[in-house]
């Protein structure tokens, strides 16, 4: 089945970075409301008087995060592909929607798909400063989570 | 702390105040021409705008106010959230830091990983993101780089620097309502009286302005940072490199887009007390262009205050701009002088280039003048002037190296840098002072023809058809390398090169004897050079005719029966004189214009083909020459020089101005020749 995006975060952060789980649910929840806007937040933070190299401080969790979102989207596109019509896409990437109601999935993923859901999740971590070796991890990480649930 | 043998970047005069000053001066330039033109668009009165300045001022100190509450409103305290315990760590902080006043600590759930200052300095307040605070629940080495940041930010209030940033960001919000009401204006004015090409170069102006003031400002932020880095490193440098070493690499160019520099120049900055704190030529520059935009402006203003004396207000505007340009200048090179990662061969004559360039930039962005509504303004394209501009600025910079470059190696430690800065920094205002007001004198004559020149009554004569630069460029030469002006700068930066390895050595009876003859050679220069400089006076007179006629004519009338000397001789009680050909007699009043009235004269061709002199008048001489010739209207007026008349033309109208045109059937040698008597050369 598909997991939701918290879910898949949070258990990506217990394999990947235990010690950030007492923090989870307080440092993940901008990036689960409104990824756009955290996401933005993320890179512009060059305040006056601030500490400046914030990416420096970051932690694993909101990467993770915005990283699950995308690979959680990328997935209930594969499953309702053949049931949502290409409006209806567009129409939920430009409004932002979540999915909405999931069907329960395919109880099993092809090689192909988890291949595929490898790549988006390490181009993702990559392009949100992850340093390649972390995001390799990450994105087989994320893979692993998906094979569990399977 | 520092390492030992190693200077503390503290001693070393600290960039912010320049910074600040410069920011202030760009910045509330921009304002108050601005006030005047929203006053007084035709600028036809006097019109001080202080109602206008506070309409451009007020909206950035209610943004400023406005942003500060919006960040409360949006946070809560953090003692209501579940990382309370992070609250006693800052605490603790704040104690060891010896704050005045506790900053009350906030959350921010938008925040991320993101931690600043802001409020006033009565109510300072610590604004954190969950990521940060989350650091010091995981414990260990989290929370050592979580006590790092704390002690950054605690370090801000420790220096200050909230007052400091409540006064920048009102300045940047006064820059962009400039900008906004410059838009508006060039769009009026096109529909009015402007053409294309004006309203292209009013806007690349404005633009260009706005720009300086915000490089200026986060040049400033960037610095303080730095120096915030500083003091937080005193309570433990390992931990604040941990912290910054993982921050982006930030190129050049990007650099000077940021607020904070990036985390390679800052752990160098923390971890080699030397590497200096700012990029040096990059600070020279906006320091010039400023000056260059100040230099313009005070100089509009000083000539509407006392337009009676244009020469003394351009120098007294060079000298005013000119002289904290150099010191700037100077102090920001000897930052660098301590820091051998920085003595790099060509580091100088990239000083130099900034300084030109920031020069001659700023002086083309200062915008809404007087100077720029009649003609051009800024430092004039002129191949020669800018060649010694860059001659001077690169000798200037140069030397100011040499300086810094050799107390450096006497004084690695830099213990003994406040007697060097009292005493090289006095040298290098007189030096500098005398170098900006004699290349800004040039610059200012050459405009002042060439707006002259614009107009249709003078674009005829002599001065605008023939060529003026080499006259101006000579008379500049008297004016400032003929002085003892000139000699004491000289004998300045000799002893300035001297001295100081002298006195490295032993202080032994020779070298006391080589030092006093030195002085003694130098007081002689002085005097010399004074003597020699003493500017030749005019010998050219200006007498009423009383009668006047032919020297072979008959029945000659009594007051004009007397022989033409075959060798003219000026006398004070002159009464008779002839022609310079003895063709003519003259009978002569009293002299109502001496040497001291006249100026430069000059020979050149008129548009006639004749050969025209033209002689300058004083600020005096001119209101003489407008009276004289206002109660001389049909009479005739001699102009005399040696005792003999070389022209008596007959004066139709009121002549105002500062010259008067001769023509006569001269060669162009004999104008030049009898110039040169005017000139009394």
């Amino acid at each position: 089945m598909v997991p939701t995006v918290r879910d898949l975060a949070r258990e990506l952060v217990e394999v990947l970075a235990p010690e950030e789980l007492p923090t989870f649910d307080v440092v993940a929840e901008p990036y689960l409301t409104d990824p756009h806007r955290a996401e933005r937040r993320l890179r512009d933070h060059d305040d006056s008087m601030g500490f400046g190299v914030a990416d420096a401080l970051a932690m694993m969790t909101p990467v993770v995060a915005l990283v699950s979102g995308s690979v959680v989207t990328a997935l209930s596109d594969t499953l309702t592909d053949s049931m949502r019509s290409t409006g209806a896409k567009l129409l939920r990437k430009m409004t932002r929607k979540k999915p909405a109601e999931l069907p329960e999935a395919a109880s099993e993923w092809s090689a192909e798909q988890l291949a595929e859901v490898r790549e988006i999740a390490l181009k993702r971590a990559i392009d949100l400063g992850m340093k390649p070796a972390k995001a390799e991890t990450l994105a087989d990480a994320v893979v692993g989570a998906l094979v569990r649930r399977s | 702390m520092t390492a030992a043998g190693k200077p503390d970047p503290r001693r070393f005069p600290s960039e912010t105040g320049w910074l600040l000053a410069l920011l202030a001066t760009t910045v509330l330039i921009n304002a108050w021409t601005m006030a005047g033109w929203l006053a007084d668009p035709a600028g036809r009165d006097d019109v001080v705008p202080w109602t206008q300045m506070i309409i451009l001022i007020s909206p950035g100190l209610a943004l400023t106010t406005l942003i500060s509450r919006r960040r409360v409103k949006r946070s809560t305290p953090l003692s209501d959230t579940r990382f309370r315990d992070a609250g006693k760590l800052i605490d603790e902080l704040a104690d060891h830091t010896s704050l005045a006043t506790k900053p009350q600590v906030r959350f921010n759930k938008d925040l991320g990983a993101r931690a600043f200052v802001h409020g006033i300095p009565a109510q300072p307040l610590l604004m954190l993101g969950p990521e940060l605070l989350a650091l010091h629940s995981m414990g260990g080495g989290h929370r050592t780089v979580f006590e790092a940041v704390i002690r950054h930010e605690l370090a801000h209030l420790r220096a200050g620097d909230l007052t400091r940033l409540a006064v920048v960001t009102t300045l940047r919000f006064t820059n962009a309502f400039c900008a906004l009401w410059l838009v508006a204006i060039l769009a009026l004015f096109t529909t009015a009286n402007m053409t294309v090409g004006q309203l292209v170069i009013g806007i690349v102006r404005g633009i260009g302005l706005v720009l300086l003031a915000e490089l200026i400002a986060r040049t400033f932020l960037r610095v303080r940072e730095h120096h915030a880095d500083l003091l937080a490193a005193e309570g433990g440098r390992e931990a604040l490199s941990a912290a910054l070493s993982g921050g982006p690499d930030v190129s050049t160019a990007r650099q000077w887009l940021r607020r904070h520099p990036g985390g390679r120049e800052r752990t160098a900055a923390i971890e080699r007390s030397t590497v200096m704190l700012a990029s040096g030529p990059g600070q020279v520059f906006l320091g010039a262009a400023t000056a260059g935009v100040a230099l313009i402006s005070l100089q509009n203003s000083l000539l509407d205050s006392d337009p009676k004396a244009p020469q003394d207000m351009i120098l007294l505007a060079a000298l005013l701009i000119g002289v904290p340009l150099v010191l700037f200048t100077a102090f920001t090179r000897w930052r660098t002088a301590w820091d051998p990662s920085a003595r790099r061969r060509g580091l100088p004559v990239l000083f130099a280039a900034a300084l030109f360039a920031g020069l001659l930039v700023g002086s083309h962005l200062s915008p809404y003048t007087r100077i720029s509504r009649r003609g051009p303004t800024g430092i004039p394209l002129s191949a020669p002037l800018l060649v010694w501009f860059a001659v001077g600025a690169v000798a200037l910079c140069l030397w100011l190296h040499t300086l810094g470059t050799a107390r450096a190696r006497t004084d690695p430690e830099a213990r003994r840098l406040d007697r060097f800065l009292v005493l090289a920094g006095t040298c290098a205002a007189i030096v500098g002072g005398w170098l900006i007001a004699a290349l800004w004198t040039w610059a200012a004559r050459i405009l002042g023809i060439r707006i002259g020149c614009t107009d249709a009554d003078f674009a005829d004569s002599p001065v605008c058809t023939t060529g003026f630069e080499n006259q101006v460029a000579q008379s500049v030469l008297r004016d400032f390398v003929h002085g003892p002006w000139f000699a004491i700068v000289a004998v300045l930066v000799a002893a300035s090169l001297v001295v100081p390895g002298l006195v490295a050595r032993r202080p032994t009876a020779k070298w006391q004897a080589v030092v006093g003859l030195v002085a003694v050679a130098s007081a002689v220069v002085v005097a010399v050079s004074g003597e020699k400089a003493k500017a030749p006076v005019s010998r050219a007179e200006i007498r009423p005719v009383i009668e006047t006629a032919p020297a072979a004519q008959d029945n000659l009338p009594k007051e004009l029966q007397f022989d033409c000397p075959l060798k003219h001789k000026a006398t004070p009680d002159l009464t008779q004189a002839c022609s310079t050909d003895r063709k003519e007699k003259y009978a002569l009043g009293p002299a109502e214009l001496t040497g001291a009235d006249f100026g430069t004269a000059t020979a050149g061709p008129s548009s006639y083909g004749t050969i025209e002199i033209t002689l300058h008048f004083t600020e005096a001489g001119a209101r003489r020459w407008t009276a004289l010739t206002a109660r001389s209207i049909g009479k005739q007026l001699a102009i005399v020089v040696d005792g003999a008349v070389i022209s008596a033309p007959q004066v139709r109208e009121t002549i105002s101005g500062n010259g008067a045109t001769l023509s006569g059937q001269w060669s162009l040698e004999e104008a030049k020749a009898m110039v040169a008597v005017i000139n009394g050369e």
